[in-house]
């Protein structure tokens, strides 16, 4: 047997070693040099092949406050490209001069900070829908400058949103069809609402002057705004999930978003690319100081990454304008006629597998300057590798415990240490037969999905066989019904186990209210009536875990207390006589049954802690002797 | 009967009755003893206090009324102190007998600083599912919470223009009577990369240092004694409302209890003091009469 | 009929489980869609748990006065607030209806009432209770019999004494212990590590548990044991 455990744990720390290699393997981005080398495959226009399969949309509708997107280019300004030496040009009519030193240079030309060293990438560890920036700053930014990135417009970008001529039909019929029903329905709505608004006025006031009139207000109130106002704006909202739920999904199998958001964003992007070439993201009017690094992003970069302090920005959506902006509606009446009120903006979520160029607009003041990023595609990324610690992790302690139980199954002879609380069952339960009392048995306050309340019904079993053995009485009182459920089956398992179902009751495993101090009362209350001589606490306790313990001890009890809740052990310490501490209520299953299942799993648990310790060891040594231990640091911490 | 034999025998109910008159009397007449604040409340307090106006905080208040008197003063406070600096609270509750008492806090600070429902604040109410409601919202909060308490759809809400998701918030605390810390940080806070704060009843708080400690919640108000922390704090940096002289802030409530909880737990370590005298004493008169025996 | 009782659920928690372990490592759209859709079934689920929960407790307390069990008394006065209630709580009963025309609470209704001038002192009162069994426990339990008992009973002391403003008054006025100080080491050091200890030792066990039942070794919550 002894062979056994050393073949799992020499696995085990190969597993580990092997685990160890790849989270060195950190996920840096590829090096791009060029500011227009692309990363991944540029999918060419009508490249079915190269596009990834596309996600089901996120709401990109806004309801707009009237904000207003900054101008793209500040009017008359003109645009200086990447390269272009700014000394002794004009930048703009009505050029700034600027106060920082180092930012002027003599012959009046000024020089805003530009990136270099740029690299654009697909960002890993989302679904896809995000690009990647990183550079850095050549020349100082201050608390007035601001940075947009933009994307360029192209027809194919277009075409993504564009609508086949069946999904326009689809549209088109569910539109009329919720015209329809909408024009016997807004009417009323609005009236009521007005009516409603005067109503509250008067109302109000009514109460204030204490008027007769109040009670015939109160009234009409309630008939315009519950009858009317509620009811018909419900149906309205029944009519809007309607035209959702059936222009959920394109006919092409692109189905990242409804119909309705595809046919807005298509507009609203047509629009902006009708004002200029270039369209804002959600990088747009931001302060670079704001901006953070690579060494902020261990999850992207790793925990120790090369050149930490270059600046990270990732573009997920494109902001685009309500196309009422330059004179065209997305609908004609909309609101008379849909109900339906456009966003002043939406964000349009990047689609994986569209390569997208980009370009960085550096203002200060009434300075623009504008550089061209490069490109790159976005990927649709399935597997999340900052959380690649975590999975390795979990694969190891399941094979663990599986290997553990396999083990278990076919040595039954487990050594597990004597646990107290647990040997005294036996006498407590002894002693409520020879006094004629029953024993009180509870599986705590939490429900059954619960794992700690899980273990409780686990022992409650074992316990109803030794008090069926004993011939003695069970009462177990649940705050849960689902808990009820169970605990009736497992206790009628364990009577029938023992050879005694003649002597089960159904009645003794009963609900009593979900309500916890009313619980508790009335716990308490069968405590003091009938004076159980045993009183088991398993499982997850609250607040009262004080109040049932000592209204056991002062009946004069034996109390038997098992929980992890951390913060009732003092209490349950303190007033029972035996407790099982933490995880010894998972362990007093495996050594009241003695399965093999049970006695398995403990033995995984003991291993996966001792590997546990081994790492909490090596860390504060690596620490103490101050060597690198970022390769441990990737290995265990959540990134 | 000697004095020890009197101690250690001592009724239950007079030990009930000197309890009583250390609560009541120290709130009839209060003692003001000072209160110094900690960073585990500071870590709360500043997170907050940094925040830009227009930032969003998801408001948690995991507690019933057997908790009021630690968490419903930390409650006002935590929403008096966004108002404050103009950032919209979100509140929500996971626990079903919550909803009264914030609905109380909501509506008693939204008066006092004259703010709008959907607009400079929103009270979401109550979902059964617990860990469920908060995997629902990193979703989307307006398809878990469709409308608000008081039944109005949340989706059009102004306020939710620009917060979509958990991830979207500028901060979470949660102010737990029970579990839920575990709950928010495991599936809300750490997940979605979202700063959280933790205030809980004080038998609660010693376990969740080791979250504190390794950084999962910036800070830890423990208690009666933590939400005292956190009104020292709010009056000391804003001593009027608004800034308005004529509306001085008044004491907290938790401020007040401090009092009464110092009283108690000075008659109750005296108590221990005393009695393990006694035990001590009657355990070596025991032992000389046996030996004389 | 048998497969639905034993196998199917065993089928069931191990496709469930592992979908969702494994989208956890999946960051798509349609990974987060699968997502909201579980948690969407499982707070209709836990919704149906509550009207359970109340059959229950209706069954429980019509049968408990039908059979005139010992107590049946109470079992009258839960009902009724039950249902007075739980009628206050779905119906839009005004204070008009009941009498109370003078009683004008806009917004407000008797459901608001009861819960805050009932349930919430009542509810407050319970959990009061706990002041004073702290105190006698306390009296009477916290004995120095051993060396770890009286570790205890010093860590407590001290714990509660500095953690009141008291304890802060008696350090700078009356001794030069420092209780607070001590309050708080005590809680960021031993306590932590304690606490840390038994923290990772329980959630290992919660992981064998959820391994035990994806893997369907373990089916206690079918009912009936294995």
């Amino acid at each position: 047997m002894r062979r056994s455990w050393l073949v799992l744990l020499a696995i085990l720390m190969l597993l580990g070693a092997f685990s160890l290699s790849l989270a060195q393997t950190t996920d840096e981005p590829p090096d791009t040099d060029a500011p227009d080398q692309e990363v991944g495959a540029p999918v060419e226009p009508g490249d079915e092949e190269g596009q990834e399969p596309a996600l089901p949309a996120e709401d990109v509708e806004e309801a707009g406050e009237g904000e207003e997107e900054p101008a793209m280019e500040a009017p008359g300004d003109e645009e200086i490209s990447a390269g272009d030496e700014l000394a002794g040009e004009e930048v703009a009519a009505e050029e700034t001069e600027l106060e920082e030193p180092g930012l002027g240079t003599p012959g009046g030309g000024l020089v805003l900070p530009r990136p270099n060293q740029v690299e654009v990438f697909d960002v890993p560890n989302d679904g896809g829908a995000g690009l990647g920036v990183l550079w850095y700053w050549d020349g100082a930014t201050s608390a007035q400058t601001r940075i947009y990135i933009e994307v360029k417009s192209s027809p194919e970008l277009l075409d993504e949103y564009r609508l086949t001529d069946d999904e326009w039909n689809r549209l088109s019929r569910e539109l009329d069809a919720l015209e329809a029903d909408l024009r016997d329905i807004l009417p009323v709505r609005n009236a009521a609402r007005a009516e409603t608004v005067e109503l509250d006025i008067a109302l109000r006031k009514a109460i204030a002057d204490e008027s007769p009139e109040a009670a015939r207000l109160r009234r009409e109130y309630w008939q315009k705004q519950i009858v009317e106002n509620e009811r018909m704006q419900t149906r309205r909202d029944k009519l809007w999930d309607r035209l959702q739920r059936r222009t959920g999904r394109s006919s092409a199998g692109d189905d990242r978003l409804p119909l309705l958001e595809k046919y807005q964003a298509f507009r609203y992007l047509e629009a902006a690319f009708a004002q200029g070439e270039w369209i804002s993201t959600n990088i747009a009017n931001v302060n670079p100081e704001m901006i953070e690094t690579k060494a902020d992003y261990p999850d992207l970069f790793g925990l120790d990454p090369e050149e930490a302090d270059k600046l990270y920005a990732a573009v997920n959506s494109l902001r685009a304008v309500n196309p009422a902006a330059i004179g065209e509606e997305l609908f004609v009446n909309a609101e008379a006629r849909y109900d339906y009120q456009a966003p002043n903006t939406v964000s349009i979520p990047l689609t994986p597998g569209v390569h997208y160029d980009l370009r960085m607009v550096v203002m200060e003041g009434e300075l623009i300057q504008t550089h061209d990023l490069g490109g790159a595609a976005t990927r649709t990324n399935y597997l999340d590798r900052s959380k690649l610690n975590n999975l390795i992790f979990a694969a190891v302690f399941a094979a663990l415990i599986l290997s553990a139980i396999a083990i278990a199954r076919r040595n039954p002879k487990m050594f597990i240490r004597r646990i107290s609380g647990l040997e005294a069952v036996d006498e407590a339960i002894g002693r409520a037969t020879e006094m004629g009392k029953p024993v009180l048995y509870l599986c705590g306050l939490d429900p059954l999905s619960t794992l700690p309340t899980i273990a409780a019904v686990n022992i409650l079993g074992r316990v109803a066989r030794r008090i069926a053995d004993y011939d003695s009485d069970l009462l177990v009182p649940c705050r849960d019904p689902v808990v009820l459920t169970v605990a009736q089956e497992v206790v009628k398992e364990g009577y029938i186990d023992a050879g005694r179902p003649d002597a089960y009751r159904e009645d003794n495993i009963f609900f009593v209210t979900d309500d916890q101090f009313s619980y508790t009362a009335a716990t308490c209350g069968i405590m003091m009536r009938e004076k159980p001589a045993a009183n088991f606490f398993m499982g997850y306790y609250y607040a009262e875990s004080l109040l049932l313990a000592e209204t056991g001890a002062s009946t004069g009890a034996i109390q038997i207390a098992g929980t992890d809740a951390l913060h009732q052990l003092p209490f349950f310490i303190t007033t029972c006589d035996y407790t099982l501490i933490g995880e010894e209520l998972y362990a007093a299953s495996a050594y009241l049954s003695r399965e093999p299942m049970l006695l398995g799993s403990l033995k995984g648990q003991d291993i996966g802690k001792a590997m546990v310790m081994l790492l909490i060891i090596l860390q504060t040594l690596f620490f103490i002797i101050s060597a690198n231990w970022n390769w441990l640091r990737m290995l265990v911490e959540p990134l | 009967m000697d004095f020890v034999s009197f101690v250690l025998n001592l009724d239950r109910r007079v030990i009930y009755t000197i309890v009583a008159l250390c609560v009541v009397v120290p709130l009839v007449k209060p003692l003001s003893l000072p209160i110094d604040t900690t960073p585990e409340v500071e870590g709360i307090y500043d997170v907050i206090e940094q925040l830009p106006a227009g930032s969003h905080v998801l408001v948690a208040g995991d507690f019933d009324p057997a908790s009021k008197p630690e968490l419903f003063p930390m409650l006002e406070a935590v929403l008096a102190h966004c108002f404050e600096k103009d950032i919209h609270p979100h509140l929500l509750t996971l626990w079903p007998a919550g909803p009264g008492l914030m609905q109380r806090a909501i509506e008693n600070q939204a008066a006092i600083y004259n703010k709008q429902s959907g607009t400079d604040y929103c009270f979401l109410g109550f979902r059964y599912g617990s860990a469920a409601v908060v995997l629902g919202m990193t979703g989307s909060v307006t398809e878990t919470f469709t409308t608000d308490f008081y039944g109005t759809p949340t989706a059009t809400m102004p306020i939710y223009e620009d917060v979509h998701r958990v991830a979207d918030f500028d901060y979470i605390i949660d102010l737990a009577a029970g579990a839920t810390v575990e709950i928010w940080i495991a599936y809300g806070a750490e997940p979605q990369g979202v700063p959280m704060g933790a205030s809980c009843t004080a038998v609660s708080a010693a376990g969740y240092y080791p979250y504190l400690q390794a950084g999962q919640i910036t800070g830890l108000a423990g208690g009666m004694l933590g939400t005292a922390e956190y009104e020292v704090l709010l009056s000391r940096n804003y001593p009027d409302i608004q800034g308005d002289k004529s509306r001085p802030r008044p004491t907290g409530e938790a401020t007040k209890g401090m009092d009464a909880q110092s009283a108690v737990h000075v008659f109750i370590v005296l108590s221990i003091i005393v009695a393990n005298v006694c035990f001590y004493l009657s355990v070596r008169r025991e032992r000389e009469e046996r030996r004389k025996a | 009929m048998l497969f639905f009782k034993r196998q199917w659920p065993v089928i069931v928690a191990f496709v469930v489980g592992i979908v969702m372990w494994a989208r956890y490592y999946i960051p798509t759209d349609e990974s987060q869609t699968l997502q909201d859709e579980f948690t969407r079934w499982a707070r209709i689920l836990v919704g149906f748990a509550a009207i359970l929960g109340i059959l229950s407790l209706l069954h429980h307390h019509v049968s408990k006065i039908r059979l005139k069990k010992p107590g049946f008394g109470f079992s009258y006065i839960t009902l009724a607030a039950f249902i007075v209630m739980g009628l206050a709580g779905l119906l839009p009963i005004s204070w008009r209806w009941l009498g109370f025309a003078g009683m004008q609470i806009h917004g407000e209704g008797p459901w608001n009432w009861m819960f805050n001038n009932m349930f919430v002192p009542m509810q407050a009162t319970m959990f009061s209770v706990l002041a004073f069994f702290i105190a006698s426990a306390a009296f009477r339990a916290f004995r120095a019999r051993s060396m770890e008992a009286t570790s205890l009973l010093l860590a407590a002391c001290i714990m509660m004494i500095g953690r009141v403003p008291i304890g802060k008054w008696i350090a700078d006025s009356v001794t030069f212990f420092n209780t607070p100080e001590a309050a708080s080491w005590l809680l960021n050091i031993p306590n932590a590590a304690a606490q840390r200890g038994i923290l990772l030792g329980v959630l290992l066990s919660q992981i064998a548990i959820a391994v035990r039942i994806i893997f369907g070794i373990e089916r206690t919550y079918m009912g009936g044991g294995d």
